[in-house]
């Protein structure tokens, strides 16, 4: 203090070398006067008409009060200084009221905050100003219109074009309680002060959906928004009235950074996500909600996201012509639960997948003639070109007989290098509409803070820049899903012969020595490894192009001495999925997780084609994982469904073929599963979806029309027709029995509520019900021993299945009376000699019912009085004297009474004169529905076509195969299912596409699940279904083994239908879940589902 | 409708090619399995002289069920009713799937020749027959100058 005034005359004792405890204070004071008074700008807060006035007052006032501090002194002088007796008023002052001058403690403190508080928002607004000034800049992207509300009274008008600041709440701000953080959603509009231009007086607040996007913006300092009032009442405004204002939004430079740091999280936060699980980074968080707002704002603007045009790609996408039913342009349903899609989504995908410009003007690629020895189709010619193009081997598109359109390969390349990222987004940056530029022409948004056009936004972490983010390390390959039937194979063949080996690395000498860049590995389900083979040889037009069938007892081979050390290494290893999972699991287990230097494992291949790639869709599967560790350069999925269930299904795809960014899961799940599953942006998370892979999938189908309007594959028709067959007797009275215990337990359980715990029980039975319409052989001890080793029953269930004995008891009376009707020894032969004396031939027989003449030896039926008739003719009229319910049935011609049991049965032999024998025909010997196909197969026998048969049961897939090897003559039998061995299956497939010698026909018993697969049967042109299954898909899949390319005559389908059964009701199941959708549900749903089907299996009909 | 099973088509072509004396039966444009049938009454009947006309209609289950026959022409008759209906057991429960259209015709026409009160369907015919045939074949007679003849 005393170097303070130095030259002021002391009249007393001078304390002031005493020590002042607030000396600190008092210089900040002193400071903050000084300061004021000598800032040449503004005008200084004391009005002193010189400094020598006050410095004489001050003087004075010392000389009498010793104990004044110099606030006192500067306090005193204000009020008095009007005074015309200065010195006098201040006396009287400081002595009415001295506790107002003297320096108390508390008076000190309270001071000194005010202060404190004034130069802090001093310093601020200066910094503020400069920054203002220097650094930021902004740059326009958007203007909005909107009400503002006022949230204070005001008594004077705000006039049109006032600029009001925008502001959030200060962090923190003495107003607000600590606990209570400030609300997001608020920012303030406030105007200056009039009487005091630093003070912000608030004047109202944006609405609350505005101000919840912004309020973050604010805050993070990335926008800047700036308000001008457009319109208000001309009466002064009160608290809730609005007031119209335009908002320009503004982006800070600031939010722009390089493209490089794309906001993905770092190895250790990666690690930390996957640690902490589903829980989300703080910086996540931050991310997130920055990227939402952002989101929002571009929203509110209307900023549309600017689509990349390529000039080739734009044009006549009109002449695009998808799948006929295109035109049901039916939304999604709103209803589709969980993370399963139903089939109006699927379809919206695939359709999505396939409307690409690009893939619309393919060109035709032909395969040089002496690599490749078949014809492609146009569209297998167009399929080769997006893989040629997916594979970056631009200079092999198009080509035919060495001309290639050089523009349209170089527009790919164009296009394909220089790819955005698909996490960024381009936006053209508006004209700039803001007040400030428009009505002010204050251009202080600086144009030159970006020359281009456009600005790029990361979706993903809300990152802006400048420059357009390239994708790099663009992912070779892609997936194939043509629908089934349209040649993949042949279209992937066609790939390997054509780009067989790394180009780039051929003259390189340093090629690494675990490269086979000479190899593409295609891995297969274990069914179709020999069809791939032969079908590769079939191809193969040049002889030093071997394929290696790695597989079995072969494996853990050196490949890298045989893959990458060898002179003419192998174009093609072809191998199966158990192959790679067995190598796999090994390679963890003797080296600890280091894969193994021998086997798959040891190379890295040019290229890797993964056949019926849907296997792999569950990404934890050890299968799923053994093939993510493959190395390849090149990734193919072949596969005719890319979405069996979920959409997650699809992330194993994306996963394998090392799609960057999302290959990362937990970019996936934000971009997909995780919208999805919640249901908010159900069309959103499929569009997103769509866009990642309409670049990496290529769709076609079988309806698909091609540029000419002609569909791309012209199949013959394809009829399929039901046969209705009536029960035996003897079905019937086991049938009904059975029934009537399904529907007692059906019933019970559902009276006790416990359908659920007891579903399987009656899944069983109704599993029994349906072997009986196939064959009452199917019941009891005869398959026991099978039944017994299969696992997919429980043992409870084993015992329902084979309750042979309560069978045996119910068909016990039907025994007795059969026993009573029976022939004896004697008149077997008696009669038997009486028609082989009656009849020398059939050539004179005529069928007295259908004036079949004459009747057929192997259709010929005799009765005891030696009467012919057809066969179906005698049973047609058994069965309708029966349901007369007359006891006794006449011979139609002599009226004499015959019996089912009393007939007999001709069959043509070779070994006697006659040329024909006489048996005794057992009624009840086989099934009605091997009858039905016996009689069929008869009739297709004159036409020579080859059949197929196919049962969900194998053991009456043998019972079939017992009853048709009685007909050597006519039929070559064969029996195709799950437990045949990989060279079993292939002889299988060969002796059933040769025709065999002594012009039967060949007949091949499919078992439905081992034939939905991969298997090429168009040799056959007939199918018979012999029961049905729940789902009609699986059916329909089955027929499409014959229903396919390569398939030269009509396909005829019959499926065998047993009247009034559980069979009929399925065919109403079938139906409803061609109107539901399959594909929709959880598994508790399906079960509700399944439940109430069963109900419509018991309850509907009688 | 359902395709027409084998044994009608041939038994209408051999119903024209192959006639029986004293009966026609020709099948309908519309529906094959509708035939419009005439059957000459027999000599030495009271329906001597008389066309008959009748309408056959063979069912889906045709033949394991019998035609449906009945006479359009108005006869006076013990086994014929006001409405046409016949009463002869092998159009009932006799009827068997090897009989045909021809058969059956054969035995309306041998049931105009001897008529069988004994088994009525309509009883004041039937009556009438047994309390005094010669008046009821006269009756007979009468019908059949009146509505089986062209005048």
């Amino acid at each position: 203090m005393a170097s303070n005034q130095p030259k002021r005359p002391r009249f007393f004792d001078d304390r002031l070398e005493q020590p002042d405890p607030d000396e600190d204070s008092s210089k900040k004071v002193k400071l903050f006067v000084s300061d004021l008074a000598s800032d040449e700008e503004s005008p200084p807060r004391k009005n002193l008409d010189s400094d020598d006035a006050f410095v004489l007052f001050q003087s004075e006032i010392t000389s009498i009060v010793t104990n004044i501090s110099e606030t006192a002194i500067v306090r005193l002088y204000d009020k008095v200084k009007e005074h015309t007796n200065v010195l006098e008023s201040a006396l009287n002052l400081f002595y009415d009221q001295p506790e107002s001058f003297t320096e108390t403690d508390e008076n000190k403190r309270k001071d000194l905050k005010e202060i404190r508080t004034i130069e802090n928002k001093i310093n601020t607004l200066a910094n503020q100003r400069l920054a203002e000034k220097q650094e930021e800049k902004y740059k326009y992207i958007g203007t909005l219109v909107c009400d503002g509300w006022c949230s204070r009274p005001r008594v004077q008008k705000i006039h049109y074009g006032s600029r009001l600041n925008v502001s959030t709440p200060l962090k923190g701000s003495p107003t607000k309680t600590t606990k209570k953080k400030a609300s997001p959603s608020l920012v303030r509009l406030t105007i200056p002060d009039t009487s005091n231009q630093n003070y912000q007086r608030e004047v109202g607040r944006l609405p609350e959906n505005i101000a919840k996007t912004i309020n973050p913006l604010i805050e993070m300092g990335i926008g800047k928004f700036e308000v001008t009032v457009i319109f208000t009442d001309e009466k002064t405004i009160g608290m809730g009235d609005s007031f119209l204002i335009q908002l320009d939004c503004f982006i800070k430079d600031s939010a722009f950074t390089s493209p490089n740091s794309d906001g993905y999280l770092t190895n250790a936060e990666r690690k930390d996500f996957l640690k902490k699980g589903a829980k989300e980074l703080d910086s996540e968080v931050l991310m997130r909600k920055k990227q939402k707002s952002l989101f929002d704002l571009f929203q509110l603007l209307g900023l549309k996201e600017l689509v990349e045009h390529n000039k080739l790609e734009g044009e006549g996408s009109e002449t695009v012509n998808l799948d006929s039913d295109s035109d049901n342009e039916e939304k999604a349903p709103k209803g589709a639960t969980a993370d399963h899609l139903d089939l109006n989504q699927l379809n919206q995908f695939y359709k999505s997948a396939q409307l690409s410009h690009g893939k619309v003007h393919l060109p035709d690629t032909s395969p040089s003639k002496t690599a490749f020895s078949l014809d492609l189709r146009t569209y297998q010619k167009q399929g080769l070109s997006w893989m040629l193009r997916r594979e970056a081997s631009y200079s092999l598109i198009g080509e035919s007989e060495g001309s290639q359109d050089e523009r349209l390969v170089n527009s790919f390349k164009e296009h394909d290098l220089n790819k955005l990222h698909p996490l960024w987004k381009a936006y053209k940056w508006p004209d700039d509409r803001s007040w400030s530029n428009v009505k002010l022409s204050q251009n202080f948004h600086d144009s030159s803070f970006s020359s281009s056009k456009e600005f790029y936004y990361n979706i993903y972490s809300g990152q802006f820049s400048f420059t357009k983010p390239l994708l790099k390390n663009v992912s070779k390959g892609g997936i194939l899903a043509d629908e089934m039937g349209l040649g993949k194979t042949i279209t992937s063949l066609s790939l390997i012969l054509t780009s067989s080996e790394d180009t780039e690395l051929a003259n390189d000498s340093n090629i690494p020595n675990d490269y086979a860049y000479k190899t593409t590995l295609i891995i297969v389900p274990m069914s179709l490894l020999s069809q791939w083979e032969q079908e590769f040889d079939r191809c193969n037009a040049n002889g030093q192009k071997r394929c290696f069938i790695y597989y079995g007892n072969e494996t853990l081979g050196d490949m890298r001495q045989l893959l990458c050390n060898s002179e003419n290494p192998p174009v093609v290893v072809l191998s199966t999925y158990g192959t790679i999972q067995n190598e796999w699991a090994r390679g963890h287990k003797v080296t600890d997780g280091n894969l193994l230097n021998e086997g798959l494992f040891s190379v890295k291949f040019f290229r890797i084609i993964l056949d019926e790639g849907h296997s792999i869709r569950n990404r934890s599967t050890k299968t799923s994982r053994s093939i993510f560790d493959l190395k390849a350069s090149r990734r193919w999925v072949l596969t005719g469904t890319p979405i069996v269930n979920r959409l997650d299904d699809l992330y194993s795809l994306v996963k394998f073929l090392r799609l960057e960014p999302w290959d990362n899961i937990s970019i996936w799940k934000h971009f997909i599963t995780i919208p999805f599953e919640t249901k908010k942006n159900l069309d959103q998370s499929l569009e997103v979806l769509s866009t990642i892979l309409e670049p990496i999938i290529l769709r076609r189908t079988k309806n698909q029309k091609d540029e000419f309007g002609n569909p791309l594959v012209v199949l013959p028709s394809k009829e399929v027709v039901i046969d209705r067959l009536k029960f035996n007797e003897k079905e019937l009275t086991l049938y009904n029995w059975f029934r009537y215990r399904a529907e007692t337990t059906f019933k019970e359980s559902l009276s006790k509520g416990t359908v659920l715990q007891s579903y399987s029980d009656i899944l069983t039975h109704i599993l029994r019900l349906r072997q009986i319409c196939c064959s009452i052989k199917l019941v009891g001890n005869l398959f026991r021993d099978s039944l017994m080793e299969d696992d997919s029953f429980t043992l409870d269930q084993k015992l329902i299945l084979t309750q042979s004995d309560e069978s045996v008891e119910v068909l016990a009376s039907f025994e007795k009376k059969m026993e009573e009707e029976k022939l004896g020894p004697d008149e077997i032969i008696s009669i038997k000699e009486g028609i082989y004396k009656l009849y020398s031939s059939f050539e004179d027989t005529e069928c007295a019912i259908c004036t079949t003449s004459p009747i057929s030896i192997e259709d010929c039926m005799i009765t005891e009085c030696k009467h012919c008739f057809c066969i179906d003719c005698l049973m047609e009229h058994f069965e309708f004297q029966q349901r007369k319910h007359e006891d006794e049935v006449l011979c139609p011609i002599c009226r004499s009474k015959i019996s089912k049991l009393r007939l007999f049965k001709a069959h043509s032999v070779e070994d006697n004169e006659r040329g024909y024998s006489v048996t005794l025909f057992h009624p009840y010997g086989s099934s009605s529905k091997i009858n039905a196909l016996l009689r069929h197969l008869k009739n297709i026998h004159e036409t020579k076509e080859h059949v197929v048969v196919i049962s969900q049961f194998s053991s009456f897939l043998d019972l079939i195969q017992g009853e048709l090897s009685k007909y050597k003559k006519e039929f070559k039998v064969m029996k195709f299912d799950g437990q045949l061995s990989l060279n079993e299956r292939q002889v299988v497939l060969k002796e059933f596409n040769d025709s065999p010698e002594n012009g039967g026909i060949n007949v091949l018993l499919l078992s439905l699940k081992a034939g939905g697969v991969g298997l090429n049967l168009t040799n056959a042109s007939r199918a018979f279904m012999m029961d049905p299954w729940w789902s009609p898909s699986v059916e329909a899949q089955a027929i499409d083994r014959l229903h396919r390319i390569g398939q030269s005559k009509n396909v005829k389908v019959v499926r065998f239908i047993m009247e009034g059964s559980i069979e009929e009701k399925m065919l109403k199941v079938q139906e409803r879940k061609k109107q539901l959708g399959e594909a929709v549900g959880d598994d508790e749903e399906r079960r509700q589902r399944r439940i109430e089907e069963i109900k419509l299996l018991f309850n509907d009909g009688e | 409708m359902s395709q027409l099973p084998k044994r009608i088509i041939k038994e209408s072509q051999r119903l024209i090619s192959d006639p029986v004396p004293g009966i026609t039966a020709v099948p309908h444009e519309d529906n094959l399995r509708y035939f419009q049938v005439t059957i000459q009454g027999p000599k030495e009947s009271p329906y001597q002289d008389g066309l008959f006309k009748l309408e056959l209609y063979l069912p889906d289950d045709y033949p394991m069920v019998a035609p449906k026959v009945r006479f359009l022409t108005k006869i006076y008759h013990p086994n014929i009713d006001r409405l046409g209906r016949i009463c002869l057991d092998v159009l009932k429960k006799n009827w068997s799937p090897a009989l045909q259209i021809r058969t059956i015709l054969l035995s309306i026409q041998a049931l105009l020749s001897a008529p069988n009160p004994d088994d009525p369907l309509s009883n004041e015919v039937a009556e009438h027959w047994k309390r005094d045939e010669q008046d009821a074949i006269a009756t007979a007679k009468e019908y059949t100058r009146l509505y089986a003849t062209e005048q």
